[in-house]
């Protein structure tokens, strides 16, 4: 009798043990396929003229960051707002940045209560709707219940969000002029005769002067995430005009690149001709700067960015774009030192404009009140009370507007204490063009800014959107295959540049990347037909 | 069969919530195992989904690399393992020999306290202790007038390093199960031993560790079950995306994760999934297999 039993419990156990691995994968998916069969589908409203509104509904709104420590009094304002207009309150989460890789599919595949949604280009747009994440869009709906949106919408940021044909994001109506850059010490450059430079390549006599003269600073003190590529992208990018590869949209990964320069648009790989020369002088940049001790040894193990401890000295260098660098040279300015600000451009000068898709929202598909999402959009997106709040906080507390008629922080609010910081909430896709300037930026951030515009140059294939469905197996074996092997090119830690190339292009072959790149130009080539 | 449970009922009784709870989070789930052979959508969910053959698996096997991480998985957790449970002993019956009973709880409380601790946290402070420019490793070597090691990319290294942590952090466990088994060993088997004149030593190796090995049969048995897994959090936080450490630490679960963070497939995720499931199987099945034979009434069934 005891025997039969033990054999029961010992089986249980050892089933469970053996089958853990797998339930594991499982765990998010089950809730999708019993909520998607009973998801209430678009109600018969959309035929009839008028809108009804009558009954209240929460929706349920995600976006990526954390929220600032005065969000909630904001919320209650624009909640206010949303109440009025169209009888609906807005329930605000975050998914942190460390979290999204995992959070973000799982909260759109578990069906949790979810109606608003932020996506872009670079957050799993594509894949998640080719999944079917995402509520199909119809035109007819957004005219009806977006019109605000639509009238400041280019059409074709709507044609650039297609998926086989059916747009599932609306696209910010104003793209950030934005471009990336890396940002120096301007006292420090200047204590030790460095001469000025405008390109990232000539940073060489700077980053020796830290290196000899600040031994507490690192010149180039990268993170694992954001910065890693970063230095060895702005170096390629002045032989090449690149950004990041066309399939993936990855940083990281090597892929298929195309020179933004060139109007024919022709792809290749990235070690393939023109683009491994330029990869390749980059990389022996990098391995000279790396074995002189310029670049921290290990970046990988490193989670800070250096545009979040450059001001308190820690790195020489800080990376970043135009719009994110902003709180840092004020926070810099703030503590008595100015910066330069030197923009990444190509080898004709430009920098790369936003694609079209590069912030939105997205309705989830298994929201209940699709409509009403939209309407919220239509104000978040574009009622100038609700952008100012989303955007600045509360007037008076957070921000007040001052004589000059620019944005300015109130009395005894400095940009530590602020609970609201400007651009802090992750309402990156209103409408930008409301926004009056600040008044507290110093003047090398307001010459940057103000420059930038001519910089940018448009990008052959903003309004193109890789499907990548068919070759996924692929793009997962390159992404693989970069880190390993990619990725110690990027900063330099190889022994022998040309011998690292020569093996990351081999593995790359194996996993496939030229059956990327067959696919790629199978779909560039039906893209630019479209254009002519 | 009623009769059955009639008469033992306060075990059934017993085993009811547990046999749910397996029912609910073990078997329940094990039809999910089909979405290794589907290209999921959802739309289609779990069931509705075509089927796409074994598409989900090439990935994994085109990588080149299935048989090198197959291979420093199963190693490492033998070793982990292997340490785990000879660490653990020792600890457990030095513990037991130990007559001060401030100091025994005092060193077992340390010996615990890593157990608490996140391996988050513990990259940290390994980040700290051993990197290039300001680890205290490295700090000292200098000050010694020694060359600083790169340990951040010498991969050798880290086949010792890994199990020292993974002892580290799991020894405190593991020594309190054989300290409860040591514990319930009859006493009048010691005192006997002690009027037949048997040193401390000969009391250990002769009394307690032949009576502490079903227990480490069993516990070694179960710990076969999670062999497939390794301690994903303890490579990812560690190791992170560092190619040049990878071939030597590189084991499946960080391979599928750096494979699959960018595409977000749940399909080609638990093709992987399965894959382990089915090797911890034949793994699991051939240990006891192995165990039955030697002593039968060791074995798990």
């Amino acid at each position: 009798m005891r025997n039969k039993f033990s054999f029961v419990v010992t089986m249980l156990l050892l089933f469970s043990l053996v089958l853990a691995a797998c339930s594991s994968n499982n765990d998010g998916n089950n809730g999708a396929a019993e909520t998607n069969g009973s998801s209430a589908s678009p109600s018969g409203s959309a035929n009839s003229d008028a809108i009804d509104n009558s009954k209240e509904v929460k929706l349920s709104m995600y976006l990526l960051g954390d929220a600032p420590k005065g969000m909630p009094e904001v919320m209650e304002q624009v909640n206010k707002k949303m109440k009025e207009s169209i009888n609906a309150t807005i329930d605000l989460n975050y998914i942190g940045w460390g979290d999204v890789q995992s959070k973000y599919p799982l909260i759109l595949a578990s069906g949790e209560d979810v109606d608003i949604i932020f996506t872009a280009d670079w957050n799993f747009y594509v894949q998640e709707a080719n999944k079917g994440a995402f509520y199909p869009l119809k035109q007819d709906e957004l005219n009806k219940y977006m019109p605000k949106q639509m009238e400041k919408l280019n059409p074709e940021a709507l044609k650039a969000a297609e998926i086989n044909g059916v747009p599932y994001m609306i696209p910010t109506a104003t793209p950030d002029r934005k471009a990336s850059v890396a940002v120096i010490r301007k006292d420090l450059r200047e204590k030790y005769g460095v001469p000025a430079f405008t390109k990232f390549s000539e940073i060489g006599p700077y980053l020796e002067a830290i290196k000899k003269n600040e031994p507490n600073m690192i010149p180039l003190n990268l993170d694992n995430q954001f910065d890693l590529p970063t230095p060895h992208l702005y170096l390629t990018n002045e032989k090449i005009a690149y950004t990041q590869p066309l399939d993936s949209g990855n940083p990281m990964a090597q892929g298929i690149a195309y020179d933004y320069e060139d109007p024919s648009g022709k792809v290749f790989t990235t070690v393939e001709e023109p683009f491994l020369s330029a990869s390749k002088y980059a990389s022996n940049i990098m391995k000279e700067w790396y074995d002189k001790g310029y670049v921290n040894k290990n970046p990988y193990a490193n989670k800070t960015r250096s545009k979040d401890n450059f001001c308190e000295g820690k790195s020489g260098v800080a990376f970043g774009n135009s719009l994110d660098v902003a709180a840092m040279t004020e926070l810099c300015a703030s503590k008595g030192f100015d910066v330069e600000i030197i923009t990444a451009t190509s080898p004709q000068g430009h920098a790369p404009q936003n694609t079209w898709l590069n912030n939105g929202l997205a309705v989830a598909a298994n929201s209940k009140n699709p409509e009403r999402a939209l309407q919220a959009m239509d104000l978040i997106m574009q009622d100038p009370e609700i952008v100012y709040l989303v955007s600045f906080g509360i007037e008076g507390k957070n921000y007040v507007i001052n004589a000059d008629d620019k944005i300015a922080l109130p009395e005894g609010v400095t940009p530590e204490n602020n609970t609201f910081p400007t651009d802090s909430s992750g309402f990156w896709f209103v409408n930008k063009d409301l926004f009056k300037p600040l008044a507290n930026w110093p003047q090398s951030y307001i010459d940057h800014i103000n420059s930038v515009g001519e910089k940018l140059k448009p990008q052959l294939y903003a309004g193109f959107t890789f499907n990548s469905e068919s070759v996924k197996s692929q793009i997962a074996s390159v992404a693989n295959v970069s880190t390993q092997y990619g990725s110690p090119l990027f900063i330099g830690a190889v022994k022998n540049v040309d011998e690292a190339y020569v093996q990351l292009a081999d593995k790359l072959k194996a996993a496939g990347i030229e059956k990327i790149k067959a696919e790629m130009e199978k779909q560039t080539t039906a893209y630019l037909a479209t254009l002519k | 069969m009623i009769r059955e449970i009639r008469k033992n009922w306060p075990l059934y009784t017993m085993f009811l919530p547990i046999a749910v709870y397996f029912l609910i989070f073990a078997y329940a789930p094990m039809a999910g195992v089909v979405m290794a052979f589907k290209d999921f959508n959802y739309r289609g969910g779990i069931f509705g989904s075509p089927w796409n053959g074994f598409d989900n698996f090439e990935y994994f096997f085109r990588s080149g690399k299935a048989w090198l991480v197959t291979k420093n998985t199963i190693m490492y957790n033998v070793v982990f393992l292997g340490a785990y449970t000879l660490f653990s002993v020792m600890t457990a019956v030095f513990l037991s020999e130990v007559y001060n009973k401030f100091f025994k709880r005092v060193s077992q409380t340390f010996l615990f306290l890593p157990y608490f601790i996140s391996w988050v946290t513990v990259s940290a402070f390994v980040y700290n202790f051993l990197n290039y420019e300001y680890g205290i490793v490295n700090v000292i070597l200098r000050k010694l007038n020694l060359d600083a090691i790169d340990i951040y990319s010498s991969p050798s290294i880290w086949f010792l390093i890994l199990p020292l942590l993974y002892v580290w952090k799991w020894v405190g466990y593991g020594s309190i199960l054989y300290l409860a088994a040591i514990v319930g060993i009859d006493q009048e088997v010691y005192e006997a031993a002690t009027i037949d004149g048997a040193s401390r030593w000969q009391k250990i190796t002769r009394i307690t560790i032949p009576l502490l090995k079903p227990t480490m049969i069993i516990l070694i048995l179960l710990g076969l079950g999670r062999i497939m897994r390794g301690e994903f959090d303890m490579f990812y936080q560690l190791i992170g995306n560092n190619g040049m450490l990878m071939d030597a630490t590189d084991i499946i679960d960080t391979l599928v994760f750096r494979s699959l963070v960018g595409t977000q497939d749940f399909g080609m995720a638990s093709s992987v999934g399965f894959y382990q499931s089915v090797l911890t199987l034949i793994i699991i099945l051939s240990a006891n297999y192995l165990v039955r034979r030697y002593d039968k009434d060791q074995a798990l069934f």
